[in-house]
């Protein structure tokens, strides 16, 4: 028989439930909170969360079933504090509005826990492991809780191999390990998303693994498209996905990305499988942390944040981890408030990371997708030893020629290209043509660009970018280096545009 | 005086059989500490989160928001200064929520739905709750039908769709609420009703914006809900939800409904100021930690629904206000990680005479795409790429004299594109005149035009095309595509009439 408390406190998403004395839910314990009837006749439609009614051909509104309604006529609440005097504090996983003190509250005696396994995979998911697809019931054999322990000591396991993107400019000054973490940083609207989904595009249609997306506080919009892009890829049946996007309150996104990787821990510990997961985005985990952090009585700490940011971030990343059983390779976007790179929040992701790739907003305003900046873009693995002296050598001149453009701006800015030496301003237009070489149509972005998407292999691209180091292509247009794939279909267009 | 008892009884029973007041239990309490808008309530032990409650006296209508063990604290939705302490409050049993219907068409109200433009009261029966959570994952349905602004920069390199969150952004005086209202203008007889929200702007401007619409025969469609600069903060906070729901109610229906919150930067403003005054602490630029989420869950309704759903959809045009032309900052980075693109609009254009003021590399349309008419891809594919290169192009070419002839083109081109793009307000265009004018100019008839002369091409273009060539713009917008038989019709058209023209 589950403890049943009362609610006697509730400041938004914050409820605070008081206990019988010697019968407190532990710390991640869910609770329930059934809602009664006069609270759903007066929420009437917002009763039911995020869920809709059907409706039927002649445009009136189908009834509800059962199903739907056991989801949305409950608040789950997360047990965050005990405060003394037997209550203890929690985060509410769905809006609270229409809340009464005096409801009864029931302690499920665990915390919330999702199915996992391969029933798992095709469907798409809540924070609370509900199927939210309207696809029927998930087959499943297991429930994981979503709060676990990060793998031991002696059981990780790091490996140094690339893994190839398709991407020219990723690969080149910022490769993937396998196993490894990349993050994508970049202001708003920058391009973080459509080269996360770029890289499902060109990632996991090629590999065997399993993948698990993870939508974290990004667009309800969003999460629509990637299923079709999934559904049309025929990668669908092999990813599973979880979201608690913007729409949803606090709790929901604080606790979304644990649910997805315990989807993701399922697959590399009994399954032993390679699996990727792709979180989007981090830093709405750490904001959904702040917005609850002084509800819950915690002072403020740098830019309002919460004190704890740094170790909430630490237990969630330490779970993103390669082990003996099986690999997990996270690619995760990290929003950049106000475009400020210093901000709390992506300054405590860096430290975890194996690859970081910056997005630049100049850049993109200039028309150059992907927008990253080279110059701020490093990988653990960009070392002779692992990608090769080739690579190693070929991505290190491409910053040297484009630092010294940057150096060069401020000069060309004022006096003019006429005002250059003959080397700067061969260096000038080697430096243009490799920043053009390395835009790239994407296969996702073909809306936007209206060209084709390209997939470049590695080689090519350290071929390209050497060609064009080595003053091959110095008298090709620099319009014909923008948006193409290899170095040849460069020389091709070129024929063409001086045709 | 004589009593007769049977008569006293008798009229008592009739009092007592008379009677059916039903049991009813009022849920009350009583105002402890009142000041800037926000009361403590002792008491209202029943009260449900976000409830509407009245203060008996004064009839000022308040939102429970903060239900503490002992008390709940109550936001003001009206003028508090009457409130006295040991007042009565009595909960309404209703979740915060507008009246919506189709009676709201036409009408002024403000963040409660009560009528402002003293046209009498408003019929309706429906009430839809101010707070919902947006349409998930699965209820949506990609964006596929354009909004048609009838600006021709906005319809070719950055369309919107029906459902989609586009920002329109810049600072004051740039030609926002322009844009927004030449939008709604355009949307007469398209069947999409309009509703726009004036948060915390001087009463004059929001008179001024009803005006305008009533000039253009717009108000029709059009539903304004204003709370303006003295009404308080808690109301100018309210006010985007409350139009929001009026929205919605069209969105269930089936139908397309258009919103533009204008704007968004006091609306954060606003609510900031009823958050420190709850004393939640401050956090970035003072803002409280949860004021990105204030801006998602309203901008996440919009939406456009599947068809098994109604296939109804809800486009946001929310306004931000920026200072020093800084997109860079707090509100506006929040807001435009929130929507499905942005118009920027500058004052150095708008006062270089590049009017609407829209800076083509910084404004995006993340999915209006889907949306564009076939006729407007053909013409306008990778017109906001070779812009976004051409103001690359001339700003690090402006000094080079040895251009190559590519090079050179590329600019003079670009030069004229910038041209046709200027707008005056309050004309819209057409789909097909839009095309036509960007077919001639991207293909290069326009280049031996000078740059000074473009403009008035185009408006003698648009004439003669009227005139001379009726069916072909009828045929571009019942095929909304050009086909190639109007592809050379076009193009002979074109060559006609730069006959015609002497320089």
């Amino acid at each position: 028989m589950a403890t049943e408390g009362k609610v006697v406190q509730i400041m938004g998403p914050v409820i605070d439930i008081a206990f019988p004395p010697d019968q407190l839910p532990e710390i991640y314990n869910a609770i329930e909170i059934p809602l009664d009837a006069q609270t759903v006749a007066a929420l009437g439609e917002a009763a039911t969360g995020s869920r809709l009614a059907r409706k039927n051909a002649d445009g009136s509104a189908a009834p509800l079933s059962s199903d739907d309604t056991a989801q949305g006529m409950r608040v789950v609440a997360e047990v965050q504090q005990h405060l003394g005097n037997d209550w203890v504090r929690c985060v509410a996983m769905s809006t609270t509005d229409g809340l009464r003190r005096g409801m009864a509250a029931f302690d499920t005696g665990a915390p919330i826990s999702v199915p996992v396994g391969p029933g798992t995979l095709g469907r798409i998911f809540n924070v609370l492991g509900d199927a939210i697809d309207e696809a029927g019931p998930v087959t499943y054999e297991k429930r994981y809780d979503i709060h676990r322990a990060s793998p031991a000591y002696e059981d990780i396991t790091t490996e140094a191999r690339m893994f190839e993107t398709g991407i020219k400019i990723i690969d080149l000054v910022g490769p993937f390990t396998e196993g490894g973490k990349v993050g994508l940083f970049g202001g708003a609207g920058t391009g973080k998303t459509v080269t996360l989904t770029e890289l499902i595009h060109n990632v996991a249609q090629e590999r065997q693994g399993y993948s698990v997306f993870c939508g974290v506080g990004e667009r309800s919009r969003e999460g629509n498209d990637l299923r079709h892009e999934l559904t049309e890829g025929g990668v669908i049946d092999k990813t599973a996905m979880v979201f608690g996007q913007m729409n949803e309150p606090p709790g929901a996104r604080l606790r979304v990305a644990l649910t997805g990787m315990a989807i993701a821990e399922y697959f590399r510990d009994e399954e032993k499988r390679d699996v990727l997961i792709f979180i989007d985005n981090i830093f709405r985990y750490v904001q959904a942390g702040s917005e609850v952090s002084a509800l819950l009585g915690r002072m403020p700490s740098a830019v309002g944040y919460q004190p704890t940011l740094a170790s909430e971030m630490g237990q969630l990343q330490e779970r993103i981890v390669s082990t003996r059983n099986g690999s997990i390779t996270s690619v995760q976007a990290i929003f950049v408030p106000a475009d400020d790179y210093t901000d709390p929040a992506p300054a405590a992701v860096f430290a975890h990371l194996d690859a970081t790739l910056a997005l630049d907003r100049g850049r993109f305003a200039a028309g150059l997708f992907p927008a990253f900046d080279p110059l701020n873009c490093s990988s653990r693995i960009l070392d002779p030893n692992i990608v090769g002296e080739e690579h190693y050598q070929t991505a290190t001149d491409v910053k040297r020629i484009l630092q010294q453009y940057k150096d060069l701006q401020d000069i060309i800015a004022i006096l003019g290209t006429e005002e250059l030496s003959e080397d700067q301003k061969l260096t000038v237009g080697r430096a243009r043509r490799l920043e053009r070489f390395l835009t790239q149509p994407m296969f996702t972005a073909e809306v936007f660009t209206n060209v084709p998407g390209e997939y470049v292999s590695i080689k090519e691209t350290v071929r390209g970018c050497r060609e064009i180091i080595d003053g091959k292509h110095d008298t090709l247009p620099e319009q014909a280096f923008y948006l193409t794939g290899n170095i040849d279909q460069v020389v091709e267009k070129a024929k063409q545009m001086q045709a | 005086m004589v009593l007769r008892a049977e008569e006293i009884s008798s009229i008592i029973r009739k009092e007592i059989e008379g009677f059916d007041q039903p049991m009813r239990s009022v849920n009350v309490g009583t105002v402890v500490e009142i000041g800037d808008g926000v009361a403590q309530v002792y008491g209202l032990g029943n009260v449900m989160a976000s409830e509407l409650v009245r203060f008996t006296r004064t009839g000022v209508i308040g939102l429970a928001f903060n239900l503490a063990e002992e008390t709940v604290g109550v936001i003001t939705l009206g003028p508090y200064a009457a409130i006295e302490e040991g007042d009565e409050v009595e909960a309404t049993g209703t979740i915060s929520s507008v009246p919506v219907g189709d009676a709201m068409v036409g009408r002024v109200v403000n963040t409660l739905g009560e009528p402002l433009d003293g046209k009498g009261p408003i019929e309706t029966t429906q009430r839809r709750p101010l707070e919902v959570i947006a349409p998930g994952v699965v209820y949506r349905k990609g964006v596929d039908t354009p909004v048609q602004t009838g600006i021709k920069a906005i319809d070719s390199m950055i369309p919107v769709g029906r459902g989609q969150r586009e920002l329109i952004i810049g600072d004051r005086q740039t030609g926002k609420t322009a844009v927004a209202v030449d939008t709604i203008i355009n949307q007469k007889g398209t069947g999409v009703i309009c509703i726009y929200v004036a948060i915390g702007q001087k009463t004059s401007q929001v008179v001024q914006v009803q005006g305008i619409l009533e000039q253009y025969g717009a108000m029709e469609h059009t539903i304004i809900v204003a709370a303006t600069a003295s009404d308080p903060a808690p109301l100018q906070y309210l006010a985007p939800y409350a139009g929001c729901a009026i929205g919605e109610y069209f969105m269930h229906q089936g139908k397309d409904a258009l919103i533009v919150y204008d704007d968004l930067s006091k609306h954060a403003a606003a609510y900031r100021q009823v958050s420190l005054i709850i004393r939640r602490p401050p956090g970035r630029e003072a803002y409280p930690g949860d004021v990105f989420y204030l801006h998602s869950r309203l901008l996440e309704r919009a939406a456009r629904l599947d068809d098994a759903y109604g296939g109804g959809s809800l486009t946001a045009l929310p306004i931000i206000e920026t200072q020093a032309n800084d997109i860079s900052a707090y509100i506006p980075t929040n807001v435009i990680s929130i929507t499905d693109g942005q118009i920027f609009l500058e004052p150095d254009l708008f006062n270089a005479g590049i009017r609407p003021a829209i800076n083509v590399g910084f404004s995006v349309s993340r999915v209006g795409g889907a949306a564009q008419t076939k006729a407007m891809k053909q013409v306008a594919g990778r017109l906001k790429l070779d812009l976004a290169q051409f103001r690359e192009l001339a700003a690090f070419a402006q000094f080079g004299s040895d251009l190559d002839k590519a090079t050179q083109n590329q600019i003079n081109r670009g030069l004229r594109i910038t041209e046709v793009l200027k707008q005056p307000q309050y004309q819209p265009l057409s789909v097909a005149q839009q095309v036509t004018i960007l077919y001639a100019v991207s293909n290069g008839y326009l280049d031996a035009v000078p740059v000074d002369k473009v403009r008035a091409y185009e408006v003698g273009f648009h004439q003669y095309m009227a005139s001379a060539q009726k069916p072909l713009l009828d045929s571009i917008t019942t095929e909304k595509k050009i086909s190639d038989a109007n592809l050379e019709a076009l193009k002979q058209a074109v060559l006609q009439f730069n006959q015609t023209m002497t320089f």
